[in-house]
């Protein structure tokens, strides 16, 4: 078979589709749901929700920080949750640009291109969060105190102590996890985000440098 | 209200003179009956969305290519977090939509064609629709002659494939 006789039977199948009515019929009766639409809102809305949810947490953790200079563990407490609340910020503020700049009706590649930026920032997104994650439930536990009036660190620093053992712990886990997913150990994990993001992004080099 | 009838009619008439678009691509990506009509469903649903930005001085069926693309590539990239077993089920059926087709010829072409990756699907059903190189450029967002040189090993590729096409006649036999 030419590649002629391939396009006459083509352009054969153009004729029939042409022809069938009921398809379009079919198509405007059924009703469905804009999937990537859908999950491109959701993630819209979820940022504007973290950024200002951001907002809210870098306003209180700055006060406190300001409020408690006369003691360094309470202060370098509320130093890092700022820090934090503040990256929770940009973080939001950087994936709504980038959702932003997804357009459906731009050149293939470059939708693509833009799509797999989007997902790529967001599994690095989820690694940094996952990481700070793991061990922010400490000054948050002691900021926590410090808001009914207790400097935990001051007056059990032991305790402190073994919170932050116990972080680390957490933290050790994590990077295990993620070690584990991205090396595709199990078949189940091997399609994960990451990997996902990483085969958009080297299907499209590929692609254009092919 | 009299505007929006009038673009939902101008719409629904450019929609039905270029249907086989949205039917080719949703064809060649789709897994699957209910996956085809799905992908058809999101294709005719982002072409709406996107229609009050439609440019009259473009071709119609140059910017439908690119809308259609983007939503089955997308959709190529969201299957890939399907349960294993649906994946292994997909992987006996390696060509596009394992439907029954009338042309023997089509229904080869569609199987050998699913076995490229998905981008070079797009370049392949842009070539075999008889596009010129300049919209495929457009539609795809790469150089004329860049063009010119995948669609050259394309073409090898899709003859080679194509002598496979006893086997795949049994496997289509059996999907059918």
């Amino acid at each position: 078979m030419s590649h002629e006789d391939w396009k006459l039977a083509w352009s054969e199948m153009d004729r029939r589709v042409d022809q069938q009515d009921a398809w379009l019929r079919a198509l405007r009766d059924d009703r469905r749901t804009d999937v990537l639409g859908a999950t491109l809102r959701s993630l819209r809305i979820g940022q504007w929700i973290q950024l200002v949810v951001g907002i809210f947490f870098a306003i209180v953790f700055g006060s406190f920080w300001v409020h408690h200079r006369d003691s360094v563990s309470l202060m370098l407490t509320g130093i890092f949750l700022h820090a934090y609340a503040l990256s929770t910020i940009l973080a939001a503020a950087r994936t709504l640009y980038l959702i932003g700049t997804v357009d459906g009706t731009a050149p293939v590649l470059d939708t693509q291109r833009r799509l797999a930026a989007l997902r790529s920032w967001k599994v690095r997104e989820g690694w940094w969060f996952g990481v700070i994650g793991s061990v922010a439930w400490v000054p948050l536990l002691i900021w926590a105190f410090a808001l009914g009036g207790v400097n935990l660190y001051a007056q059990n620093p032991v305790f402190v102590g073994w919170q932050v053992v116990a972080g680390l712990g957490c933290l050790g886990v994590f990077v295990l996890v993620m070690r584990y997913v991205r090396s595709g150990g199990k078949d189940g994990l091997e399609r994960s985000a990451v990997a996902r993001a990483q085969r958009a992004l080297v299907d499209l080099d590929r692609f254009t440098k092919e | 209200m009299r505007q929006n009838e009038e673009r939902q009619r101008r719409f629904a008439g450019l929609l039905t003179e270029h249907r086989r678009i949205v039917f080719k691509v949703a064809r060649v990506y789709a897994r699957g009956e209910e996956d085809r009509r799905d992908l058809e469903q999101d294709i005719v649903l982002q072409l709406w969305r996107a229609f009050p930005r439609y440019d009259d001085t473009r071709r119609f069926s140059t910017w439908m290519y690119r809308i259609a693309l983007n939503v089955a590539l997308s959709g190529v990239r969201r299957d890939a977090v399907r349960p294993a077993s649906s994946q292994e089920l997909d992987d006996q059926l390696p060509g596009g939509t394992p439907i029954s087709e009338p042309d023997e010829r089509v229904a080869q072409l569609y199987q050998a064609i699913g076995r490229f990756e998905p981008l070079d699907r797009a370049l392949l059903l842009l070539y075999l629709d008889d596009r010129p190189h300049a919209d495929m450029a457009d539609v795809l967002g790469l150089t004329v002659s860049h063009v010119g040189t995948k669609i050259g090993r394309l073409k090898e590729r899709l003859r080679r494939e194509m002598t496979d096409a006893p086997v795949n006649h049994r496997r289509n036999d059996h999907v059918a």
